[in-house]
């Protein structure tokens, strides 16, 4: 997968274009304090909207760009107890987590049969899932909120966790699939001539060594689980458990000009995010390039 | 690739048969045949052993669980929607029947629904061609391995891991009047500041220019990778024949980029096409109707008017533009590929 090394650049030492004569070294730092600029003033936004998170509404209002006189973190508890951010917070953690959890394990032994079984059900199979791709949420959203509604489902974070974990399906087995149609065969050859049935293979060979593109389909869905609002909003929104996207949305309505408030919750939106971000980026991207691939 | 022949080959591994090649048995019988094997992963010794029996297939079974789940989530929402958008439906009554193409003719022919669809393109093709060729720059820029483009890599796809919603949030607040954008027009006097979300020229280009700063971050990295999947003889090839700077990017690297850039621009299109999060947090479709889209037309029509037929078809139409530009983007860059 050629997406790996976008991101592997970091242990490789800078490689000049042969010449070291002084100008060329001038330009490069001149082009590089150029890039850093150009990316300081593209991230600006972020890096703005948390330093706001600590400062009073009036001084945002007053003076939105001067330098910050006094740190506060008023604004989160607003945000935290009064705002509800504390408590969608822990609903997004669970529907994410629950819904990657299904993602990773029943995504995993759907693509291992579509790839291994390889007859002409499997093809089948393998086309009807694909064939989600093609129905964004919008074509599907009133009729899942009527079964919603039927299964007395509306306002409870099952809903959200079913959705996510079926929506997102056919891009978990496309990473699957793309992984394991490179993995060879033969370990799981091995351990079937041992005696070991499909459900131990699948323990101690399959999973163990799909544990990369598993890293890859756990933070690129959850990311977008995480960050979902569309659907939630229908799900979920009015309810005690929101999620974040979907809170934040009730959260602004209700304190309209307090922008110090908003922040401290955009900013609590955001941290989550940007941890598994940074943790993951590199199986992150692995897992767009591979998913897209299909 | 197995095909269904090979699943002869593993139940009578002993005999002879012609094997997914489709060449005649006959050519190098033993060699093929091992390797065939090997291919369809029976082990041959196996095979022979136990008679060849596919015990070591996974069973239907284990695709149950996620084709279940999915079918009743996905597919079946799917088909109800392309059904009930034929009917009179209104998500509450228990009787409904056929009405044919009315709630097509309606979305079809209401002059809002014009609006909405002429903004959504316009931002499609705005965010498409916005993501895209920011994108492509910084991918160029930052393309050369080092730890200080590494971390310049991280940083452009920021935006891009944010909720959709968030961004739109934080905007709201940069374009708002006398706001951080206002203060940097008037400190470069660049004279009076646009009217941004609330101009109903502006606004639309201020909420494309929202989503190129989210997309951009997955067009980069898209683009990278193709870019590190070019051969660098190729490059080396064309400076030896010398080509400039502009040469090769126009003859090298941009007609090689293609399978990449087919990915970048179907996801940068299908985000145009359901934009939704970021106008709800900003414009919620105002000022007017100026920066309504069909996703926010659908939410409006279904929940606030309880218009599901009408809903269902706006539905199916977003179903098919979104697969008829993902074809359109697929087969534009395949084509030209194939070309080049």
């Amino acid at each position: 997968m050629s997406a790996i090394s976008v991101w592997a650049g970091g242990a490789v030492p800078a490689r000049g274009r042969g010449g070291h004569s002084i100008q060329r070294r001038v330009g490069t730092l001149v082009g590089r304090a150029g890039l850093a600029i150009a990316t300081v003033a593209f991230v600006s936004p972020v890096l703005l909207s948390v330093e706001m998170s600590f400062r009073s509404n009036t001084a945002i209002n007053v003076a939105p760009l001067a330098w910050p006189k006094s740190l506060s973190l008023s604004n989160f508890t607003t945000a935290w107890s009064a705002g509800g951010l504390g408590q969608a917070l822990l609903w997004s953690a669970v529907i994410a987590v629950v819904s990657v959890m299904w993602l990773t394990v029943a995504g995993q032994v759907l693509a291992y049969y579509i790839v291994r079984r390889g007859n002409r059900l499997a093809s089948v199979a393998l086309l009807y899932v694909m064939a989600g791709l093609a129905f964004p949420a919008p074509s599907r959203l009133l009729p899942l909120y009527e079964l919603m509604l039927s299964l007395h489902l509306i306002g409870n974070p099952i809903s959200v966790m079913l959705f996510q974990g079926a929506t997102l399906t056919p891009l978990s087995v496309l990473i699957y699939r793309s992984f394991l149609q490179r993995m060879p065969i033969e370990y799981e050859d091995a351990a079937y001539v041992d005696g070991a049935g499909h459900l131990q293979v699948l323990r101690h060979v399959v999973v163990p060594m799909l544990w990369p593109s598993s890293v890859a389909v756990a933070s690129l869905t959850g990311i977008m689980i995480w960050n979902d609002f569309f659907t939630p909003l229908l799900l979920v929104g009015g309810s005690t458990y929101a999620t974040v996207p979907v809170k934040i949305y009730t959260f602004v309505g209700q304190y309209t000009a307090q922008w110090g408030d908003i922040f401290a919750g955009l900013t609590l939106a955001v941290i989550p995010v940007i941890i598994v971000f940074i943790l993951l980026q590199r199986h992150l991207v692995e897992g767009l390039g591979a998913g897209l691939k299909g | 690739m197995r095909s269904p022949t090979a699943r002869q080959d593993e139940a009578k591994p002993v005999r002879v048969e012609p094997t997914s090649t489709g060449r005649s048995p006959v050519v190098g019988i033993g060699l093929r045949r091992v390797r065939d094997a090997a291919r369809t992963s029976v082990h041959p010794r196996r095979a022979l052993r136990n008679g060849g029996a596919t015990a070591q297939r996974p069973g239907f079974r284990l695709a149950l669980p996620g084709l279940g789940l999915y079918s009743v989530f996905v597919a079946y929402p799917a088909v109800a929607t392309a059904y009930y958008a034929f009917t009179n439906w209104n998500g509450l009554a228990q009787h409904w029947h056929f009405v044919g193409l009315k709630n097509f003719v309606s979305v079809l022919s209401s002059g809002l629904e014009r609006t909405a669809f002429t903004n959504t393109l316009e931002a499609t093709v705005g965010i498409a061609l916005g993501a895209n060729i920011l994108g492509l720059a910084i991918a160029l820029l930052l393309q050369k391995r080092s730890r200080f483009n590494y971390v310049l890599r991280l940083l452009w796809f920021l935006p891009a891991a944010l909720p959709s919603i968030v961004a739109g949030y934080i905007w709201t607040f940069i374009y708002s009047p006398s706001g951080p954008l206002d203060k940097v027009w008037v400190l470069l006097h660049l004279g009076a500041a646009p009217g941004f979300l609330g101009s109903p020229n502006e606004a639309l280009p201020s909420i494309i220019a929202i989503a190129i700063w989210q997309v951009s971050g997955y067009a980069m990295v898209l683009l990278l990778a193709g870019l590190q999947a070019i051969d660098e003889q190729l490059h080396e090839a064309a400076r030896v024949d010398g080509a400039g700077v502009l040469q090769r990017l126009r003859f090298v690297t941009l007609p090689l980029l293609r399978p990449a850039f087919a990915v970048s621009f179907v996801f940068s299109t299908v985000t145009g096409l359901l934009l939704f999060d970021v106008v709800v947090a900003t414009t919620n479709g105002g000022p007017g109707y100026a920066t309504e889209t069909l996703a926010t037309q659908l939410y409006k029509q279904s929940f606030e008017y309880n218009n599901f037929g009408w809903g269902m078809a706006m539905g199916v139409l977003m179903g098919i533009l979104v697969l008829g530009v993902s074809a359109a983007m697929l087969w534009i860059f395949n084509r030209k590929e194939a070309r080049a």
